[in-house]
Order: C-alpha cells, then sequence, then structure tokens
C-alpha cells in the first residue's frame, strides 16, 4: 500500500472539518496537504461520503461521546500498526457496518415501512395474485376440458331432450 | 463511493430479505421450494413479503374491509418465478419432489392437474379448519411458478380480493 504515514495526523482533522470545528486557517491548511496527498484527499472523500449517507439515514446521531471513542480507537493502535490510514477505513467500516444494521433494523421494525415501501408490497402482492389467478385459469381450463370430454356430451344431450320433450319439439 | 462501502450496504439490503426470508421458515405453512437457479438461472420474479409489512398493508386498506381482514391474516406471501423456455424437465422434476414432501407432511392435494407439456398442483396445509398455508406450483414451457402463500387465508376472502383488485396483468 502507498497510504501516506502522516495520514495519522489528519484523521482529528478530517473529524472536525467535517463537525465544522476547524478554524478557516486551518480547514484551508488541510485542503492545501490533500491537493498534495492523493490518500488524504481520498481519506477526505470517503469521510464525506459517508457522512452524506449517514445523514440519509433516518437515525438517531450516535453520541458525541460515542463517535470521539471511536475515532480514538486507531489512535490508541497507532504503536502496532502504522498504516494510519487503514485505521482510517476500519473506523468507516465499522462505523458503515453500524449503519447497515441501522438500515436493516430500520427496515424490519414495525415502525418502519414508508408508504413507498407499503405501495411496492401491494404491487408485488397484486402480481402474486395475478400468477395465482393464472393458474386458477388453467386448473378451470382443464377441468372444463375433462367435463367436455367426459360429462358435457351425455349432460347436453339430455339436457337438449328434456327440453324437446316439454316443447314437444321432437314431434315436430 | 468506495468498493467496500458499496459491499458493506449491498450486503445489508440481502440482510434484510434474508431476514424477511428467515422470519417466514418458521412458520408451519412455509414450504422449501429447493434450489433451480443453476438450471434456469436467476428467477424472473421472487417476491417475499413478510408478515410485518403484510400488517402495514392491512392498515391501510381500512378502507376496503375484506381487503384488509385477508391481509391481516397472512402472515407471508412468497412467490419464485423461473422461464423455462421449453425445458420443463429439472422445474417438473422439482415439482415432483416438492409434491412429494407435501404428502408426507399432510398436505391436502386440491387441485392436481397433469398434461404432456404441463402440470399443475394447488396444495393446503389444515390446522382443524383454519388453513395455515397454499402452495401453487405451476410448470409450463414458457415458465416455473412456485408460490407459496403463509397464515390464515379465507379462499373467499382471497378470490374476492382477487376480483377486485385488478389482478389481469399480461403475464
Amino acid at each position: 500500500m502507498n497510504e501516506s504515514p502522516d495520514t495519522n495526523g489528519w484523521e482529528d482533522q478530517i473529524g472536525a472539518l467535517l463537525d465544522g470545528e476547524l478554524t478557516d486557517e486551518q480547514a484551508i491548511s488541510l485542503r492545501a496537504a490533500a491537493e498534495h496527498d492523493p490518500t488524504l484527499a481520498r481519506a477526505i472523500d470517503g469521510a464525506i461520503e459517508l457522512r452524506q449517507i449517514m445523514s440519509k439515514i433516518p437515525a438517531e446521531p450516535a453520541p458525541r461521546r460515542l463517535r470521539k471513542q471511536l475515532r480514538q480507537i486507531p489512535r490508541q493502535n497507532r504503536v502496532v500498526d502504522r498504516s494510519g490510514f487503514l485505521q482510517l477505513r476500519w473506523v468507516m467500516a465499522s462505523a458503515t457496518a453500524a449503519i447497515a444494521v441501522t438500515i436493516a433494523i430500520s427496515q424490519m421494525w414495525p415502525q418502519g415501512p414508508t408508504d413507498a415501501q407499503i405501495t411496492q408490497a401491494r404491487q408485488e402482492f397484486n402480481l402474486v395474485l395475478a400468477y395465482l389467478a393464472r393458474a386458477n385459469r388453467k386448473t378451470s381450463n382443464s377441468i372444463r376440458l375433462n367435463i367436455g370430454h367426459g360429462f358435457a356430451g351425455p349432460v347436453t344431450k339430455n339436457t337438449v331432450r328434456i327440453i324437446s320433450n316439454q316443447f314437444g319439439l321432437d314431434k315436430e | 463511493m468506495n468498493r467496500w462501502m458499496i459491499a458493506i450496504l449491498a450486503a445489508t439490503l440481502s440482510l434484510t430479505a434474508m431476514a424477511q426470508q428467515e422470519e417466514l421458515k418458521a412458520l408451519p405453512g412455509y414450504v422449501e421450494f429447493g434450489e433451480l437457479s443453476s438450471v434456469y438461472g436467476e428467477p424472473k420474479v421472487m417476491i417475499n413479503i413478510g408478515g410485518t409489512i403484510l400488517k402495514f398493508m392491512s392498515a391501510a386498506t381500512k378502507d376496503d374491509p375484506v381487503a384488509a381482514k385477508l391481509f391481516k391474516g397472512l402472515q407471508g406471501v412468497r412467490i419464485n418465478v423461473y422461464s423455462t423456455a421449453g425445458q420443463t424437465g429439472p422445474a417438473m422434476e422439482q415439482l415432483t419432489k416438492v409434491k412429494d414432501i407435501l404428502m408426507n407432511d399432510d398436505w391436502e392435494p386440491i387441485v392436481q392437474v397433469k398434461e404432456s407439456d404441463e402440470e399443475v398442483q394447488i396444495f393446503m396445509k389444515l390446522d382443524g379448519e383454519a388453513i395455515q398455508g397454499l402452495v401453487v406450483m405451476a410448470v409450463d414451457g414458457e415458465e416455473a411458478v412456485f408460490i407459496n402463500i403463509l397464515g390464515m387465508i379465507e379462499p373467499s376472502q382471497l378470490s374476492e380480493v382477487m376480483e377486485k383488485f385488478d389482478v389481469d396483468v399480461d403475464l
């Protein structure tokens, strides 16, 4: 991997940038550094994308203290693992996994389905009913065919005979 | 977006679908239709509607008491449809396997139509007088359809809802 070993030092600043906690000078300095450091630029882009995804999730944000603790995890392991960007990735991966679980729960939880989801389920249900109707048509056609070959002839012949007798048609 | 993020989010969505499938598997009316993807490729229609969303559908159709009652009783609706493209053998084989399982598991055969190029089987699972599940399997030269409806089903309600809904979709 060709990540910059300096990326470790930027983690807090990226977090602070997204939280709007950097001064103008610090923000300009960070952006200037990103122009010369593709790894840093990717880290910022990734963090922004993640923040955008999180903003679309209908869930309460994690407590500030927890986010701070998450940001501190790579720092605690810095001595063991020097690939700082990799650590940032794992923090982001953990956060994304947490978002994923939130999405899954919000989709399954009783308070969850939106009008659009209910409408879609209704359309899907209609499609199932359409297939049921088609199977029903096939079976009823088959039954009609069987009746036609087996019973329909005698039944219709008898009916015609009875009606004919009633009205004396066979005498004419 | 980074690939790993997409992978995690995609995995989440399939996890949700799998969770619905798992929720349905625990019900007595659930039937495992087996795997036909290796022969026909991915199903052209695959729907799993879980009990939770059906309850919301029931609440959303309060103006239609019959449909609302039907949705309320249902616990799940599943359908798998494969394109057979004239190759009905594997689907017929699968249908026979499922049919044998159902017969051994006290499902009642309701309608069976067997012709040279097509077969339809309809089974019901009864618990006393209540229906716990309905299975419809239909195979012909065009497609193989496997439907499993779970929950308390009143056939009269089902047909009434079918008449009310515009279900005459050109399939």
